[in-house]
């Protein structure tokens, strides 16, 4: 019992946590309708800075330091909101993730100049670094303080919202920032203001976390992800929802670890799949009004007089590459086509699906893993090959199922919880996938063996697959996917079922996905976790943007361009701000991506 | 007052209202009638900057607002009560009051306590979310807190739309008051039975485009426009 | 004649109002009924409870014989009911001809396989964009359509599924007078061709009374009137409710 009531305390003191980070996220989503994804580097930052200062400053430096790093933090988030997330206000939600994933890129390259990569111990916070007995049960000062940290701000943002004119209009502009607009007040103030909020409450809870565990670089992404269960549980927008989504996680995951130790992770995807698939909108969120903006930039797509012409020249050409090219040029064109065909799927779900994943890593290293675990039951490449395409559309299968009753950031925020499943279980069960260490020495057969006999190999299977994918696209299929896409309800009424078109575009993707895994595991030689992190999600994404989602040729030119790009940075100091600044650029600045461009012209030029 | 010139205005391509001028002195009023889809919701919101026109002018108090968005019409005291009501569903009924108050050194003759006066029905709920109250009891706040903002301009889009007779016939009574301290009132209506008591003069709108301007006595003379573009 | 469709005390409440209450009709093969009434009576909210985009509180609707109360809008497609928006509803990144093309696609069964979406069905569609009379259109992406002619759009998209009910919501909403009676004419034509039964909401009293062979009238979620154009036209209580209190003078 005395155990159970200190497990109970431990989780409240994380679910404390969880609630700064999570408040500030969901209140910056309320106001703004912006999935920010740097807000996990926000909080990164709080916690370099609050290192750094409490460094600095004379003993007991660290209870000055935390204010100075929050306020600091949300002066950095205005910058952010006044630079980049005021041009995507209104922007289809795939381009406001991936902009802010670029940030995300920048702040981590800053970081990692400013701090350095070593992972940073923080004193213990002075004058609690001892423990109180409760019923006998050791509990950590900080713990309990952290609890008190947690109601209190809680507190304080009740007040702020529902006893002053600020927090009336904040609220009001969550609802419709037009209207308020309409009635004189100046509703940029308010977004802005509101980011400040957000971004200290990062910087805070970054700051709170320094005496608790270390300061790490990958502090962003390990956050985010968990901030994004808590804001989805509570309702998109709902502090007060996430609130009680991080009482509920907290104590998962302090007693889950009791009976699962090595799923604490798990045990919170699984509880937002849980709340997801019974309340669609979260605990307390409530339903987007109006279509989705994405539909609105849709627009024709087919391949254009010039695209079946142009697609035999890149083959015949891609054919006769080996005969001119270096073998490095081949490694680099498996690693395109690879990405390629990863992309190609993806376009076909998020394009004329309308589905944003972003996790859709999850489906190549669900192929990446199957192919290793088949090739080292020792049953050769082909089964390898052909169990990849087979487990990854299995996993799409039931993930699909669920996530397409979701929509538009909902969605968005299953599939990538979907992929960190995956990613923790890839990590911790050691017995299966080697964990950290991977699976190694995964080798083609021996008539697949070097570069040019792979390489035709990857022509062939990425060719075929996206030559199905297109054809896909221009089916009968294609047509009444596109057309759930650009009017759900005319669509019904035409007796077409969306849902069963969604499910099996996703699960038409998680298999291009897990033969692309198959091909690159086969291609790479071992298999590591980050085949399911987000950063591979975001290549696929990547490459679509770059190639333009409504182009169907666009996979494949993102892919290159995205490749070679990173290719030219990743030899160059500071290639992650680099990349990141590109992302952001081009989110903003060019939504169509290189391929909508040129299918433009060619669209306009075949026009009689 | 308010001079419009040429106004257009529409989604993509398509324009939904063209060629439409219109004028408006202190304390006039005018309704806008025309069928569903005539362009009348359009019209306002162009007019209060909601939508941005494609063309011509609104000059309000002798200042050009076109183009400049919906805050500067409501700074420069233009208020817009809404189709579909638009008022804020999680805020209790004082706080949407609140929401409307334009604060500053401004000369304030609107306060929460004079519209609770006006509308009886909302005072008592002043503190239940706005998204609990009936439809006519939303009416009422979308216009009271229209009123909060000391508006000289007050325009209303359908506002008698899904009320209950007794109610479009208080609501008359609230807009002639109003009007006799001297806010001017654009109106946009299908039921004539608030805009004959609230306005003289009427513009019809057929296809985005004025077919008839008059007042309701010459609209009446002529049961050829009501037959034709009116459907009555 | 015998009912395609029959409404039994059908009911929807919005908070405390009933949009539509116990409501009662039916609707015979063949026959062109014209639903009006003003804004707020209703009409839509009906229109929705027989499209299946709102499901009725209580009452029953039978189709064709079958109770199809509690059926999705995709089902009661597929059964023959077949219906434009008010506000016109075309898949925005095609064109005319592909529009029309997906719609017949989804009457098929499966689909159709990996074959190009291009070449299915072009002969029969278009042959419904010339039944609409925008032939010449076809291959214009819908963005670039009048308006009129994206609501005449929507219409051969409706005849695409063949069916035994058709359901137009303000189909001459935002037209000129002329236009307005030439995209009626195409419809009742289609309609007495097809043997369809037309049920339709409107506003212009010149195109309900030209074109229905019967006319209800809903106020404040009732049918109070129904029956012959005629007679419903003189009806002392129609003109009441449209003309306001205060213009029986």
């Amino acid at each position: 019992m005395a155990f159970a009531f200190a497990q109970f305390l431990t989780g409240l003191a994380s679910a404390s946590w969880l609630f700064l980070v999570a408040a500030g996220l969901t209140i910056v989503f309320g106001v703004t309708r912006v999935v920010n994804f740097a807000h996990g580097s926000l909080y990164m930052l709080g916690a370099y800075i609050a290192y750094s200062l409490t460094g600095m400053l004379s003993l007991g430096g660290f209870w000055l330091a935390v204010p100075i790093a929050a306020v600091t933090v949300g002066l950095l988030g205005v910058v952010l909101e006044m630079t980049v997330l005021r041009r995507l206000y209104g922007a289809p939600e795939l381009f406001q993730l991936l902009a802010t994933f670029g940030v995300v890129l920048i702040v981590k390259d800053v970081a990692l100049t400013l701090f350095g990569p070593v992972d940073l111990f923080g004193p213990r916070a002075p004058g609690l670094t001892g423990a109180v007995r409760i019923f006998g049960e050791p509990i950590p000062e900080y713990d309990l303080f952290m609890i008190g940290a947690g109601i209190t701000v809680l507190a304080i943002i009740w007040l702020l919202f529902n006893r002053t004119r600020f927090g009336i209009l904040v609220r009001a502009a969550t609802e419709d920032a037009g209207m308020v607009a309409a009635l004189g007040v100046d509703s940029g103030r308010i977004f802005t203001l509101s980011f400040f909020i957000g971004s200290t409450l990062a910087g805070l809870a970054g700051a709170l976390q320094v005496p608790r565990e270390p300061v790490t670089l990958l502090m962003d992404l390990n956050v985010i992800a968990e901030a994004f269960v808590v804001v989805v549980i509570g309702g998109m927008g709902s502090v007060f929802g996430a609130f009680i989504a991080a009482i509920l996680i907290g104590q998962l995951k302090a007693f889950g670890i009791l009976v699962l130790p090595e799923s604490t992770l798990v045990v919170a995807f699984l509880a937002m799949t849980v709340v997801l698939a019974l309340r669609p909108n979260g605990l307390f969120g409530r339903a987007a009004s109006g279509p989705p903006p994405a539909a609105e930039i849709a627009p024709p797509e087919n391949l254009g007089r010039f695209g079946r012409p142009a697609a035999i020249a890149l083959l015949i050409s891609l054919a006769l590459l080996p005969l001119v090219a270096e073998p490095f040029i081949l490694v680099l064109c498996v690693d395109i086509m690879t990405l390629a065909l990863f992309a190609a799927g993806l376009r076909l779900m998020t394009g004329p699906g309308g589905m944003i994943s972003f996790g859709h890593a999850a489906f190549f290293g669900l192929g990446a893993y199957a192919a290793a675990a088949t090739a080292k039951a020792g049953l050769g490449m082909v089964a390898g090959l052909a169990a990849a395409p087979l487990a990854a559309g299995l996993g799409a299968i039931v993930i699909g199922w669920l996530c397409v009753r979701s929509s538009g950031v909902y969605l968005a925020m299953l599939t990538l919880a979907a992929a960190q499943i995956l990613w923790s279980a890839a990590v911790q069960w050691n017995w299966l996938t080697g964990g950290d260490d991977g699976v190694l020495g995964i080798w083609p057969d021996r008539w697949a063996t070097g570069p040019v006999a792979y390489y035709y190999l990857t022509l062939a299977v990425s060719g075929a697959g996206m030559w199905l994918l297109i054809r896909l696209a221009e089916a009968p299929f294609g047509y009444m996917l596109r057309a759930g896409r650009d009017a759900p309800a005319r669509a019904r009424a035409l007796g077409i079922d969306q849902r069963r078109l969604k499910w099996l575009a996703f699960t038409a993707a998680g298999i291009a996905a897990g033969l692309a895994g198959g091909l690159a595991a086969f291609a790479k030689g071992n298999v590591f976790p980050d085949v399911l992190s987000i950063p591979k999600s975001v290549d696929g994404l990547l490459a679509i943007l770059l190639g333009g989602l409504h182009a169907p040729a666009g996979p494949v030119i993102g892919a290159a361009i995205y490749a070679a790009l990173e290719n030219i940075l990743s030899r160059l100091d500071h290639w992650r701000a680099l990349l990141g600044l590109s992302i952001v650029g081009l989110a903003v600045f060019a939504p169509g991506g290189v391929g909508g461009w040129i299918s433009k012209r060619l669209r306009h030029r075949s026009r009689p | 007052m308010l001079e419009v010139q040429g106004l257009a205005a529409g989604y993509g391509a398509a324009a939904v209202i063209a060629g439409i001028d219109l004028a408006l002195s202190d304390d006039d009023a005018l309704t806008l009638i025309g069928r569903n889809g005539a362009g009348k919701s359009t019209a306002i919101k162009a007019i209060m900057g909601v939508n941005r026109p494609t063309a011509g002018s609104i000059a309000f108090q002798g200042r050009r607002i076109d183009g400049k968005g919906a805050r500067a019409a409501a700074l420069a005291g233009i208020a817009y009560v809404p189709e579909d009501r638009r008022i804020f569903q999680d805020l209790s009924v004082a706080e949407n009051l609140e929401a409307g108050r334009k604060p500053g050194p401004a000369a304030t003759t609107w306060t929460a306590a004079r519209v609770f006066e006006l509308f009886p029905e909302i005072a008592r709920r002043r503190h239940a979310p706005a998204g609990t109250l009936s439809g006519g009891e939303k009416q009422m706040l979308a216009i009271g807190r229209a009123l909060m903002g000391n508006p000289v301009l007050l325009l209303l889009d359908e506002p008698s739309e899904g009320l209950a007779p007794v109610v479009v016939d208080r609501l008359a009574d609230v807009l002639l008051e109003l009007r006799r301290d001297g806010i001017a009132i654009l109106l946009s209506e299908q039921s004539r039975r608030l805009a004959t008591r609230v306005s003289e003069r009427v513009m019809v709108l057929e296809t985005g485009r004025i077919v008839f301007s008059g007042t309701f006595a010459d609209l009446d003379a002529d049961p050829g426009i009501a037959l034709r573009y009116l459907g009555v | 004649m015998t009912a395609i469709l029959e409404a039994r005390q059908l009911r929807k409440v919005f908070g405390v109002t009933p949009a539509v209450d116990d409501v009662d009709f039916s609707i015979d093969a063949g026959t062109r009924t014209a639903l009006i009434g003003p804004n707020g009576a209703g009409k839509s909210t009906l229109f929705e409870l027989l499209g299946g985009g709102l499901s009725a509180d209580s009452g029953h609707i039978a189709f064709n014989g079958a109770d199809i109360t509690a059926w999705p809008p995709m089902r009661r497609a597929q059964a023959g009911i077949a219906r434009t928006f008010q506000i016109a509803a075309v898949f925005r990144s095609m064109t005319a001809l592909e529009n029309v093309q997906t719609a017949l696609l989804a009457t098929v069964p499966g689909g159709g396989g990996l074959r190009a979406a291009s070449s299915a069905f072009k002969g029969e569609a278009e042959a419904l964009l010339d039944t609409v009379g925008i032939a010449a259109a076809m291959e214009s992406a819908v963005t670039d359509l009048a308006y009129g002619d994206v609501k005449r759009l929507e219409l051969a998209m409706a005849l695409a599924g063949n069916p035994r009910l058709l359901l137009l919501d303000e189909p001459t909403a935002g037209m000129a007078a002329a236009e307005r009676r030439r995209i009626m004419e195409r419809a009742t034509g289609i309609a007495v061709a097809r043997g369809i039964a037309l049920l339709f909401t409107e506003h212009d009293m010149d195109t309900v009374f030209g074109f229905a062979d019967r006319v209800m009238v809903m106020h404040e979620g009732k049918i109070v009137a129904d029956g012959a154009p005629g007679d419903v036209r003189a009806d002392p209580l129609v003109r009441r409710i449209y003309l306001g209190a205060d213009a029986d003078a």
